[in-house]
């Protein structure tokens, strides 16, 4: 049969419009496209059409005000940065988010500053599940 | 209507398909040397043609048959004809059998008496249930595909679609509305939006739609039969090479920002995981099969095609000249394929030959 269609993770553009209205926190269509990175010369009725395929997703809600919407998101960016971590986690490394960890940490691209930052994630989540 | 009637039928549209094939191939060989080289739009037309001639090919008998019969206008009477005036030489028995062969085919498939007869129908009855239960798979997941689709624009009967399931722009229809669905991602590049939106409104002009749909209904009967795909693949090329021409003469968008939009679209289906490459009945703006040898390689002549030195038009009169002798080619052909009603004087004097043949041999043997 036809594979369910999965709308609980964003496209490429879907994100980039998402980080775009995370940036802003909420915004009209317009507001959205000046801050889209990187800039991109869209069509208004293109981006609008992206919005409302976002809040068709639920992953905005829009308001109607005088002259137009305005979107805010559903989602915060750090727990949808979660989700898909959980989703690669779940897809890719057989729901063991160690393998994941340690995927990363093989990975030769990882600078020190990178290492570092992890290393210091890790303490601060050791140090909240000891309290 | 008899299952024998129904045969025939099947067996007059399989040989013209294949004499369509043969007459195409001539004209293709021909047209150069008559200014038709590259015209495109000409050829689509008059290889939809040449099969819309097999189609109302029963019309035309119905019409013609008894004026030919009585002038003896059968392949059959014909073939006599020149065996009686020493044209060829041929044993009359085996003639007769050949002449009757298709006749004799028909009855044993009818009477399904051999083993092998049912064997062979049996088969062919499963490929042809899994081939249409394929098709009415693929309409649902069509159907699915236009329902999770978010509307862009719409403009007359024509609803422009954004689908974030597929990679390559294509173009659809249902009963009375037609769709151009664009992948999500396209709506970033506005060029190629605009493109993309130009190609799949000149396949609605071209009603290339419709044929597709055509093509692909009747794969089911006519899966078995090379001519099918060799004409599929002609007409999938040409109507692609028409719409490329027609779009780089007339848009201002020029040949390199059109070949151009062409490979980003191949190369993001290349790299998509997400789209299905499932082929839908629908006409893309590239190639949409699996394969991508046989992309490239179209992909490959369609920009070769675009960037040719001069494409000359044509002149109309030519064009509408070939047209009447490809189609009047088909016609003819389905009438003279006819089995005559009653048999003609020749015929009964075969069979007479036949005869004494016959007795000569008892003869000889009684001595």
């Amino acid at each position: 049969m036809r594979q369910k269609k999965d709308n609980t993770l964003l496209t490429e553009v879907e994100l980039e419009f998402m980080n775009a209205v995370w940036a802003v926190g909420k915004g009209t269509v317009r507001e959205v496209m000046r801050n889209l990175s990187p800039p991109r010369e869209l069509a208004y009725t293109s981006a609008s059409t992206i919005m409302r395929i976002l809040e068709q997703k639920k992953f905005l809600v829009s308001i109607k005000t005088e002259k137009s919407f305005v979107y805010s998101p559903t989602i915060d960016k750090a727990d949808y940065q979660s989700k898909t971590l959980q989703h690669l986690s779940a897809k890719l490394f057989n729901n063991t988010p160690s393998s994941l960890v340690a995927r990363l940490v093989d990975d030769e691209n990882l600078s020190d500053d990178a290492l570092q930052e992890i290393r210091d994630l890790l303490d601060r989540r050791l140090r909240t599940n000891d309290t | 209507m008899t299952p024998e009637t129904v045969l025939n039928v099947f067996i007059d549209v399989n040989i013209l398909l294949l004499v369509a094939c043969l007459v195409w191939t001539t004209a293709l060989a021909i047209f150069p040397f008559i200014g038709l080289k590259s015209t495109f739009r000409t050829q689509l037309f008059l290889l939809n043609g040449s099969i819309g001639a097999i189609i109302l090919y029963p019309v035309f008998v119905y019409l013609f048959s008894g004026w030919a019969s009585q002038n003896s206008l059968n392949i059959s009477d014909l073939v006599v004809a020149n065996y009686l005036n020493g044209n060829f030489q041929m044993d009359a028995e085996q003639l007769e059998s050949a002449l009757g062969f298709r006749e004799e085919i028909v009855r044993e498939i009818v009477s399904l008496k051999s083993f092998a007869t049912q064997i062979l129908v049996g088969a062919f009855a499963i490929i042809s249930a899994v081939l249409f239960s394929r098709l009415l798979y693929q309409g649902y997941q069509l159907w699915a595909q236009l329902k999770d689709s978010y509307l862009l624009k719409r403009i007359g009967n024509i609803y422009i679609l954004v689908s974030d399931e597929i990679s390559i722009p294509y173009s659809t229809r249902d009963l009375t509305r037609r769709y151009i669905v664009i992948p999500e991602e396209i709506l970033t590049r506005q060029l190629d939006l605009k493109i993309a939106i130009t190609h799949e409104l000149q396949h609605f002009r071209q009603k290339d739609v419709e044929w597709e749909f055509f093509l692909e209904a009747l794969k089911p009967l006519f899966f078995w039969n090379p001519v099918y795909y060799i004409w599929c693949a002609q007409v999938r090329r040409l109507r692609e090479y028409a719409c490329d021409q027609i779009i780089v003469n007339r848009s201002p968008y020029g040949i390199r920002a059109y070949c151009e939009c062409l490979l980003r679209t191949s190369r993001s289906q290349s790299k998509s995981n997400r789209s299905r490459h499932i082929r839908l009945p629908s006409v893309a703006l590239v190639d949409k099969c699996n394969s991508d040898k046989s992309k490239r390689s179209l992909l490959r002549k369609r920009i070769l095609m675009m960037t040719n030195e001069r494409q000359n038009r044509g002149s109309k009169l030519v064009s509408a000249l070939a047209s009447i002798s490809v189609i009047g080619i088909v016609f003819t052909t389905s009438v003279l394929m006819q089995n005559p009603k009653d048999w003609s004087h020749d015929r009964l004097m075969l069979s007479t030959i036949i005869n004494l043949e016959r007795m000569n041999t008892i003869n000889n043997v009684a001595r």
